[in-house]
């Protein structure tokens, strides 16, 4: 019987081992590489530019499905789209580069820029001027009414820049958190989404220590908001927000703001007050860049 | 029991032995799925440039073809660029050439984009702030089907299925898009029309944005049917079909005012209606009349008198200037024009902007109680007014007489009164910088000079 019971044994070995033979993997990858007799100067630009230094997918053309489908937008022209990659380039990347070093930038810049021509317009009179997702891409909208003989920093800053340093900000907290002091400061000044409502106004924002409207969402908002504010913005707007916030608002922006150095200093070895210098810098030589041509 | 054991052990070796795989399968296809998919999108495109003279589309904009087709040129070039032009003038030009970007990829099936901003093609999908959604056209596609000389797509969002058809007669698309525009201006006067199937009335279909709304005329349905202009009629998005018999194309006989539908075993066509009430066409109020009327001044009523005033196109099939040079120093009055009625009105209308700044604005006037209507027309608001009623004498003289259209409750306007205001909407008194100090107008009576 034991017999019969080896027997069985080696032939249920067998039928195991006799089971399906894979199959040979193609070598050919599935995943081709974009045909260079289609790349325009531009595309090949953008590879030279953003691509191979620093990992990130460049989208001027419009991809509908990487957009918001409920909104209705169009596209940005080619030669807003230039504008805007050398203006990114100038005033985002580069003053990371000089700060924290090329390293730095390219492990944790977002990586993917969509560019959309229009604004992305709600019915209650109101725009995206960007969007984040995730610390993967950014979203950037309006770039047809950039007015490419006629740019200013404080334009820039309030409808691009702002954004990509405000969404920046939030992958470097995300990534390394902040100090829980931070939270507690506003915690009850926090008020979610009702900080659009029409009594939550921005004087009243700045009178509570912070420094806009979209601060009092949650702590992150907060967080991210005074970074970006802090670095685009100059420091004459920023000695105007601490007059209006008056003595208690001031002291309270003050006292976050001195969390923020420290943190950026301990956690990531960065001087926001150097981010800023280097940033208005490069605002300053904005005129000499070339927004027209590669 | 050992017999229950070994049955046991037999009957689940057996089952090792009934697993088989099915070992031999044969790939359908000699590629990969994605080499296909790159192998189709490399013919679509090679398909688009190889039209040297480009295609032709009925371009329908809006969801669900709500509002009719326009004529569009496209010419696709091997460098990834794509020429657009289009019948209508938009923020350009009318048939300006504009060139972007086009991509030909794959998501769920081939998609065909216009990828880079183009100002003919995206006219017709920009959003804005008073308007979020735009005019809702699409400008990512799927390609549907093809043929050597024919492209059917899809709009991705909008779904409204438009053909591309190779331009294969080397049609200059400047001059074919001319001619078709040249029709749409010269048809656009005609508000109405009965369509006739088999030698009987069906309905009245009227007219709004290059769509019949059929009105039957056994009252049991109402539809929608969307249209391209052509350069000798229209196209239909799909086929009307009744009683078996399918219809899409019509030309247009001059002659006789009718769409003649072209297709066959098809004995249809869409004529020219105008309702009982209708007063003039559109064409038969331009040119000269003679205008009675008394005017005043700051002094008072003065004593009647006539001049020659012109009617002058301002929008086709929706407005005149009515222009004198004897009685105004400024481009005219304005008239709105219905062309369900072929009658026109004397709104409350800003018609010109003076020297000033101001605005000169043409108010309806109570003469006897001296009261005036202030509220800018904007339809379907603010539409007081006087409106012109005809004598209704088709072979002797036309007159034309002014009363008032009933909206002004409160008044009965009787007369127009010039008036200045200010970009912020404040009375700036009236206009009496016009010729003779004469801002005040009644009793107007127009008679056609043949």
């Amino acid at each position: 019987m034991k017999k019969i019971k080896i027997f069985l044994i080696i032939i249920m070995t067998a039928a195991i081992a006799w089971s399906c033979s894979e199959e040979k993997l193609n070598d050919e990858s599935v995943f081709k590489d974009p045909d260079p007799a289609l790349l325009t100067e531009f595309d090949k630009w953008i590879l030279n530019n953003y691509t191979y230094p620093y990992n990130i997918s460049f989208k001027y053309k419009m991809e509908d499905i990487e957009s918001n489908m409920t909104y209705d937008l169009v596209p940005a022209t080619t030669q807003k789209a230039i504008a805007m990659a050398k203006i990114i380039k100038h005033l985002w990347l580069e003053v990371y580069d000089e700060v924290a070093g090329v390293d730095f930038t390219r492990t944790y810049i977002p990586r993917v820029i969509h560019l959309i021509g229009s604004g992305a317009y709600n019915t209650n009179n109101t725009f995206l001027l960007g969007t984040a997702e995730g610390g993967l891409k950014v979203t950037l909208f309006r770039i047809n009414d950039l007015d490419i003989n006629n740019v200013s920093i404080e334009l820039l800053s309030d409808w691009y820049l702002k954004t990509m340093y405000h969404e920046f900000a939030h992958i470097l907290h995300q990534t390394k958190d902040y100090p829980a002091e931070f939270k507690a400061i506003s915690n009850s000044d926090y008020i979610g989404g009702d900080w659009s409502s029409n009594s939550a106004t921005l004087a009243m924002a700045y009178q509570l220590g912070f420094v806009s409207r979209y601060s009092r969402q949650e702590a992150n908002e907060d967080f991210v908001e005074i970074i970006a504010i802090y670095i685009v913005r100059g420091q004459a707007n920023w000695d105007s927000i601490l007059a209006q916030a008056g003595t208690s608002g001031a002291a309270i922006i003050n006292q976050k703001l001195e969390i923020i150095k420290s943190y950026l200093r301990n956690s990531w070895n960065i001087e926001i007050d150097e981010l800023r210098r280097v940033f208005e810098s490069k605002a300053s030589m904005l005129n000499y860049l070339d927004l027209s041509n590669l | 029991m050992k017999l229950i054991k070994n049955a046991v052990y037999l009957f689940v070796a057996s089952l090792f032995l009934t697993q088989s795989c099915v070992k031999d399968e044969e790939n359908i296809f000699d590629d990969t799925a994605s080499a296909r998919g790159q192998k189709a999108v490399e013919e679509y495109r090679q398909l688009l440039v190889s039209a040297e003279n480009g295609w032709y589309v009925d371009y329908y904009p809006e969801l669900d073809h709500k509002v009719g087709g326009y004529a569009m040129y496209l010419k696709f070039s091997s460098d990834g660029t794509v020429d657009v032009s289009c019948e209508i003038a938009t923020n350009l030009p009318a048939r300006q050439i504009e060139t972007s970007q086009f991509e030909v990829f794959m998501e769920q099936g081939p998609i065909l984009s216009f990828s880079t901003y183009n100002k003919v093609m995206h006219y017709f999908s920009e959003p804005y702030s008073t308007d979020v959604n735009g005019r809702e056209g699409d400008y990512e596609f799927i390609i549907m089907k093809t043929e050597t000389d024919e492209i059917i797509i899809k709009g991705k969002k909008g779904g409204n299925k438009m053909t591309l058809r190779r331009n294969t007669g080397n049609l200059n698309p400047d001059t074919h898009l001319a001619e078709i525009a040249d029709l749409v201006y010269k048809l656009s006067t005609y508000g109405m029309f009965e369509f006739v199937v088999a030698d009987n009335s069906i309905g009245i279909a009227t007219v709004t944005e290059r769509t019949f709304d059929m009105e039957y005329a056994d009252n049991t349905n109402t539809a929608k049917i969307s249209y391209a202009f052509t350069a000798d009629g229209i196209k239909l998005y799909e086929p009307y079909t009744l009683n078996g018999v399918s219809m899409r194309n019509f030309v247009w006989d001059d002659a006789n005012e009718r769409y003649v539908c072209t297709d066959q075993g098809a004995n249809a066509y869409l004529k020219a209606y105008f309702p009982p009430d209708y007063q003039i066409k559109y064409d038969d109020f331009l040119g000269k009349w003679k205008l009675n009327y008394q005017p005043r001044n700051s002094s008072g009523w003065l004593t009647a008198d006539m001049d020659t005033v012109e009617f002058v196109e301002l929008k086709r099939n929706s407005s005149f200037m009515m222009k004198c040079d004897k009685m105004f120093n400024f481009a005219g009055i304005t008239l709105t024009f219905d062309s369900r009625k072929g009658t026109v009105s004397i709104n409350c209308i800003n018609t010109d902007v003076h020297s000033s700044g101001n605005f000169i604005r043409q108010c309806p006037y109570d003469t006897q109680a001296g009261y005036i209507y202030t509220s800018v027309y904007n339809p379907p608001d603010y539409l007081g007014g006087l409106i012109g009623v005809w004598n209704n004498d088709e072979n002797g003289e036309r007159i034309i007489t002014f009363e008032d259209n009933k909206v002004w409750s409160t008044y009965t306007a009787d007369g127009i009164l010039l008036r200045l205001y200010n970009a912020s909407n404040t009375s700036q008194g009236n206009y009496s910088g016009n010729i003779d100090g004469k801002y005040g107008f009644r009793n107007l009576v127009l008679t056609k000079v043949d």
